[in-house]
C-alpha cells in the first residue's frame, strides 16, 4: 500500500454517521475524533495505551482510542463522552457520584474514567471494591490518589444492587 | 478533625465542602483544556530536539523543511530576538545556538498546516553535530566545580560530639510530574502587533515577562491566558512551547497550536532533581539529639532553572521537625547533562525529609529506642530556634500530630488464607505471583516539616479585584487553578467575608494584576487573604452606600446570605436590590512577610514565611521473596491551619500520598550516558488504582497568626511525608537498610545490593570537592522580582 494513501471512512459515532475524508490509514481514532471531528472530550494523554484518558466505547467495550486505527472502526458503534452525556445537561448517577465524592481535581482523566467505569458497571453489576481496583487499573489519575474515584464507582454499584 | 470526603450540601463559606465550580463541566468532558484549543486558520507547531546530551552545533540547514508545501515557517536560533529565558536566571536558550546540552533541547521549530506535515518538516531539517563527552554524574559535576549554588551553614557549636552517632547516605530518584495533560497551547497574533499565548501555566505573569523579553516586545504586547490546566504539581513553572508558539504566530500571522506527545513532554520538561544526602546524627544515650551533620548534593540540569531555591530548601529543612541545638550543614546544586531538573511538589524538601527520617530510624535502632519515641523526644516546639536562625514563632503542634497518628486504628492483620480472587489486595497487585505465606507486614512512622510559600527573599504577594453587581460577586485574581481547587476556595472566602453566596471566578490572565505562583503550597495562604481584604473593603463601601441611601448608620449594618441586615439580624433588603444596578469594586493586595537567604549571616528576617507539619504512619505488606509491596494504609495527621474546604483538602492528602508512594516504590526517570531510558508511561511506573492504599486523614487546625482565616499550605505536605513513612515500614518488615528510593522489587529482593557506598562521608568527600565555580550554565543569582 502506498504509505500516503488516503481513505474515506463512514464512522458511527454517538448514534450519528460521520463521513471523514482523507483519512490516512495510520490515523488513530483519537486523532480523527479530536482533530477532524472536534470531539475533544476524549483526551490525549500518552498515545501509548497506558493512561486511559482517551477511553471510548466501541460496541460497548472500553477501548483506548489512541491505539485503535480509525479505519478499523468502520461499521462499529462508537460512543464518546459527548454521546454518553445526557442531552439536557443533567448528570448521570455515576457523574453525580464523582462530583459528590470530590473525585474531580484537574479533571483530565475523568471522561475516560466515566466511560470505563460505566462499562464495568454494566458488565459487573455486582462489582466489589477489589473488582473495581482490578478493572479500573488501565485509567491513570495523578491528582486524587483514586480513593474518591473508587468510592464514587462503589457507591453507584451499591445503589444499583440495592434497588 | 476527620474531614468528610464528600462535597455538596447547603453550607457555604470557609470551612464548607462546596462543590468546585468547574466540576460539572469537567465530569461531562466539556471543560476546555489547553490541549483542546482551536482557532480558525490554525497551524500546527512542532519542535526539533537534540539527540545528544552534549554537542557542538556545526550546521543547521532548514531549507529542506521550508520547501515542503504546507509548511509556513521554519525557525532557528537566529530568528529569536533575545535567545535566553529562565524561571529565575535568564540562562536557557529558547532555541539552541552553538551548543546542545541535554537530550530533548529544542533546536528548531516549524508551523505547518497539519500535525503530520509539521512532523515531516521537522524530519527534513538537517543538523550537523560534533558530540562531546557529557557530564552525567553529580559527583563528577561536583568534582569539576559545576556548581550553581553552594550553601554552608553552622548552628550552635559544630564541634560538639554526641555519645551515640548514626551515619548514613541516602539516594532519591528523578521523579517526573506526569500530570495527565501534556504540554500544549495556542499562540495567536492579536492584530495590534502583539501576541496572545493561551496555555497552562502556574504563573502567567512570570511567563509574560519572559515571553516579552525573548520577543523584544513591551509586556503590554503580550497577553498570557490560562486555559484549563490538566495538573501541574510544580511542573508548569517554566515554559516549553510558549515562546516558540509566539514566534511562529508572529512570523506566520496565524494562530499556532502545539500539543506535545507524552514522550516529548518527558524530554522537553524538567523533573525533580535526584539527590545524594549524607547525614550523621549525634545523640545522648537517652535519645536527645545533640548535633546534625549533613551534606546534600542535588543534581540539576545544564541550565540553572530553580536550582538555587531547591538547595536552599534542602539545607534548611534537613533537620526535619526536630530541635537540633548544633549543626553543620553543607549543600551543593550541581549541573549535569542529564536533562533539566527543577521544582516539583515538596520542592527540595521531599529528599531531605526522606534522608533525615531514614537516619532517625537508624539512630533509633542504634539506641534501641522505638522510632516514634525517639521522634517524640526531639520534636520542635513553638519558641525553639531552627538551624537557620529562625525562631519558631508560630504554632508547632508536632507532638499532638504524632500522638493522634499513633492513636488511629490499625488495619486487620494480613490473612494467609485470603482468597486468590483478591489478588489485587496482595503485594504486586492484579496479576501478582505472590504467595500469601511470603507476605510480611511492616509499620513505620515518620514526621515531616515543609515550608509554605517561596522562601529566601523571594517576594510573595497577590492582588485581587472584587466586583459586585446585581447581587453577584466576581473575583479577578491571577492565581492559577491547576486542579487543586483554588477556584472553590476563592468563592468560599467571598461568601464568608462579603456575605454574598453567588460568586464567580474569572479566568486567569495577565490583564489582571499579578498574583502569587501556584507553587510551594502558597496559593490559599496568599491569594485567599488578598480576596478576603478586597471583600472586606467592598463590603464596607457597599454598606456605606446603603446607609447613606437609607439614612442608616453603616456601622449597624452587615451582609448575610445575600441580604443587608440590621444589627439585630433583620433583613432590610437583598444585596441585588440594595445595589440599585450600580457596580461596586475593591482591589487589595496581600504581602507575605519578607524573608532572607538561608546562608545570609547578617539579616534578621525569617528564611521561611510559614512552616507546616505532619505525621504519617504507613502499614504495608511485602513479599520478602519477590520484593513486591502493597501499601495497605496510610494514616496522615496534618497541621493544616484553617481548612478552607475539607473535601478538597482531603483530596490533596490522598493524591499527594499516592504521588509519594510512587516516589517511594516505583518512580524514577533513568538516564544512561545522558540519555533517558524510560521516558514513557509504559516504563516509568506510576501508581494505579490497584496500588492505592486506604488513606485516613485528620487535620489539626492551628490558625497561622497574621493570615486572614489562619490558612496554611496543605498540598505538598502529603508528598513530603509519604516516602519516609513507606520506607520506614519496609525496613520494619524486611530488616533491610533500604537507603535508596524508589525501593523497587529488585532492591528489596536482592538484599546484597542494598548498601549505598558513601561518597559524601568525611573521608570520601575530599575526592569530589571541586576547584570552584566553573559552570555549564550561568551561575545563579537570587530572584529579586521588581513589581
Amino acid at each position: 500500500m502506498n504509505r500516503h494513501a488516503l481513505l474515506s471512512c463512514r464512522l458511527r459515532i454517538n448514534g450519528a454517521s460521520h463521513d471523514v475524508e482523507d483519512v490516512h490509514f495510520g490515523d488513530t481514532l483519537l486523532e480523527v475524533l479530536r482533530d477532524r471531528l472536534g470531539l475533544v472530550g476524549t483526551k490525549q494523554g500518552c498515545e501509548d495505551g497506558q493512561c486511559g484518558a482517551c477511553t471510548v466505547l466501541i460496541d460497548g467495550q472500553p477501548v483506548n482510542s489512541c491505539l485503535e486505527l480509525a479505519a478499523e472502526t468502520v461499521g462499529r458503534e462508537i460512543v464518546t463522552i459527548e454521546g454518553y452525556n445526557r442531552r439536557d445537561g443533567s448528570l448521570t448517577p455515576l457523574q453525580e457520584a464523582l462530583v459528590r465524592q470530590a473525585a474531580i481535581q484537574c479533571g483530565f482523566c475523568i471522561p475516560g474514567i466515566v466511560l470505563a467505569a460505566e462499562s464495568l458497571l454494566a458488565e459487573r453489576p455486582d462489582a466489589t471494591e477489589d473488582d473495581i481496583r482490578t478493572e479500573m487499573d488501565g485509567n491513570l489519575c495523578r491528582c486524587t490518589g483514586y480513593s474518591s474515584i473508587l468510592a464514587a464507582i462503589l457507591e453507584v454499584a451499591e445503589t444499583r444492587r440495592g434497588s | 478533625m476527620a474531614p468528610d470526603p464528600r462535597s455538596g450540601g447547603s453550607a457555604t463559606g470557609v470551612g464548607a465542602s462546596i462543590v468546585r465550580p468547574d466540576a460539572i463541566a469537567k465530569v461531562r468532558g466539556e471543560f476546555e483544556f489547553a490541549t483542546d484549543l482551536r482557532a480558525a486558520g490554525m497551524l500546527w507547531g512542532a519542535t526539533l530536539r537534540s539527540p545528544h546530551p552534549l554537542a557542538r552545533i556545526l550546521k543547521v540547514d532548514l531549507t529542506p523543511a521550508r520547501r515542503i508545501p504546507g509548511v509556513r515557517a521554519v525557525l532557528g536560533a537566529w530568528d529569536v530576538p533575545v535567545n535566553t529565558f529562565g524561571a529565575v536566571d535568564k540562562d536557557t536558550p529558547v532555541l539552541a545556538d552553538d551548543m546542545v546540552r541535554y537530550v530533548g533541547e529544542p533546536v528548531a521549530i516549524v508551523a505547518a498546516q497539519s500535525p503530520a506535515l509539521a512532523r515531516q518538516a521537522i524530519d527534513a531539517i538537517v543538523v550537523t553535530y560534533e558530540p562531546m563527552r557529557p557530564v552525567t554524574d553529580a559527583l563528577e559535576a561536583l568534582a569539576a566545580g559545576h556548581v550553581y549554588r553552594h550553601v554552608s551553614m553552622t548552628h550552635g557549636d559544630p564541634d560538639v560530639v554526641g555519645e551515640v552517632q548514626a551515619e548514613g547516605e541516602y539516594l532519591t530518584p528523578r521523579q517526573d510530574h506526569s500530570f495527565l495533560a501534556p504540554d500544549a497551547g495556542l499562540a495567536r497574533p492579536d492584530g495590534r502587533d502583539g501576541v496572545e499565548v493561551i496555555g497552562a501555566s502556574q504563573w502567567v505573569h512570570a511567563d509574560r515577562e519572559q515571553i516579552a523579553a525573548c520577543l523584544a516586545l513591551p509586556e503590554e504586547k503580550v497577553l498570557v491566558v490560562n486555559s484549563g490546566i490538566g495538573g501541574s504539581f510544580g511542573g508548569r513553572v517554566s515554559m516549553t512551547w510558549q515562546v516558540h508558539g509566539a514566534l511562529l504566530a508572529l512570523h506566520t500571522g496565524r494562530p499556532v497550536k502545539f500539543v506535545y506527545s507524552r514522550h516529548e513532554t518527558f524530554l522537553a520538561r524538567y523533573h525533580r532533581h535526584p539527590s545524594r544526602i549524607w547525614l550523621r546524627h549525634h545523640a545522648n544515650r537517652d535519645g536527645t539529639l545533640v548535633k546534625l551533620e549533613a551534606r546534600i548534593l542535588l543534581e540539576d540540569g545544564p541550565y540553572s532553572h530553580t536550582a538555587a531555591a531547591g538547595i536552599g530548601n534542602s539545607c534548611s529543612l534537613i533537620q526535619g521537625p526536630y530541635n537540633v541545638p548544633n549543626a553543620s550543614i553543607e549543600g551543593w546544586a550541581v549541573a549535569t547533562n542529564n536533562g533539566m531538573c527543577g521544582s516539583m511538589r515538596g520542592f527540595g524538601v521531599v529528599e531531605p525529609i526522606f534522608a533525615c527520617e531514614s537516619n532517625m530510624d537508624r539512630l533509633a535502632r542504634t539506641l534501641g529506642i522505638d522510632g516514634a519515641e525517639l521522634r517524640r523526644r526531639n520534636l520542635i516546639r513553638s519558641g525553639d530556634t531552627w538551624t537557620f536562625r529562625q525562631v519558631q514563632d508560630r504554632p508547632a503542634p508536632v507532638s499532638e500530630l504524632v500522638d493522634l497518628c499513633q492513636a488511629m486504628a490499625l488495619p486487620p492483620a494480613p490473612s494467609a488464607d485470603r482468597p486468590m480472587s483478591a489478588r489485587v489486595a496482595l503485594p504486586g497487585g492484579v496479576a501478582t505471583p505472590t504467595r500469601p505465606r511470603h507476605v510480611r507486614r511492616g509499620i513505620g512512622l515518620a514526621a515531616a516539616v515543609k515550608n509554605t510559600c517561596f522562601s529566601e527573599g523571594c517576594p510573595v504577594n497577590s492582588t485581587a479585584l472584587l466586583t459586585l453587581h446585581n447581587g453577584i460577586a466576581t473575583v479577578d485574581c491571577a492565581a492559577a487553578e491547576v486542579g487543586q481547587g483554588f477556584v472553590a476556595v476563592a468563592i468560599q472566602v467571598v461568601q464568608s467575608t462579603l456575605g454574598v453566596n453567588e460568586v464567580r471566578v474569572a479566568a486567569c490572565d495577565t490583564g489582571m494584576p499579578p498574583a502569587a505562583s501556584t507553587d510551594a503550597q502558597q496559593q490559599t495562604i496568599t491569594s485567599g487573604p488578598a480576596i478576603h481584604l478586597a471583600a472586606a473593603r467592598l463590603k464596607e463601601r457597599f454598606l456605606q452606600f446603603f446607609g447613606r441611601e437609607h439614612g442608616l448608620d453603616a456601622a449597624t449594618l452587615d451582609i448575610r446570605d445575600d441580604f443587608v441586615v440590621s444589627r439585630q439580624g433583620g433583613r432590610l433588603a437583598s444585596v441585588a436590590e440594595a445595589g440599585m444596578g450600580l457596580v461596586f469594586r475593591a482591589t487589595e493586595r496581600f504581602d507575605q512577610r519578607t524573608t532572607r537567604p538561608v546562608d545570609d549571616p547578617h539579616a534578621t528576617e525569617p528564611v521561611h514565611v510559614a512552616l507546616s507539619f505532619s505525621a504519617n504512619r504507613c502499614v504495608l505488606d511485602v513479599d520478602v521473596e519477590l520484593g513486591l509491596v502493597r501499601v495497605v494504609q496510610m494514616d496522615v495527621v496534618q497541621d493544616a491551619g484553617r481548612v478552607a474546604n475539607p473535601a478538597l483538602a482531603l483530596g490533596q492528602v490522598t493524591g499527594g500520598s499516592l504521588m509519594g508512594l510512587g516516589f517511594a516504590l516505583s518512580e524514577s526517570l533513568e538516564y544512561r550516558d545522558g540519555r533517558p531510558v524510560n521516558g514513557n508511561w509504559r516504563d516509568y511506573r506510576l501508581p494505579r488504582m490497584a496500588d492505592a492504599p486506604v488513606v485516613n486523614c485528620r487535620f489539626v487546625e492551628r490558625p497561622v497568626p497574621g493570615i486572614p482565616f489562619g490558612f496554611n499550605g496543605i498540598g505538598e505536605m502529603p508528598h513530603v511525608q509519604a516516602p519516609a513513612a513507606i520506607l520506614s515500614a519496609l525496613r520494619d518488615a524486611t530488616g533491610l537498610d533500604l537507603p535508596a528510593a524508589p525501593a523497587t522489587a529488585g532492591r528489596i529482593a536482592l538484599t546484597g545490593s542494598d548498601a549505598v557506598p558513601m561518597r559524601l562521608s568525611d573521608s570520601a568527600l575530599e575526592a569530589f570537592k571541586g576547584p570552584g565555580r566553573a559552570r555549564i550554565g550561568k551561575f545563579l543569582r537570587f530572584q529579586r522580582v521588581e513589581r
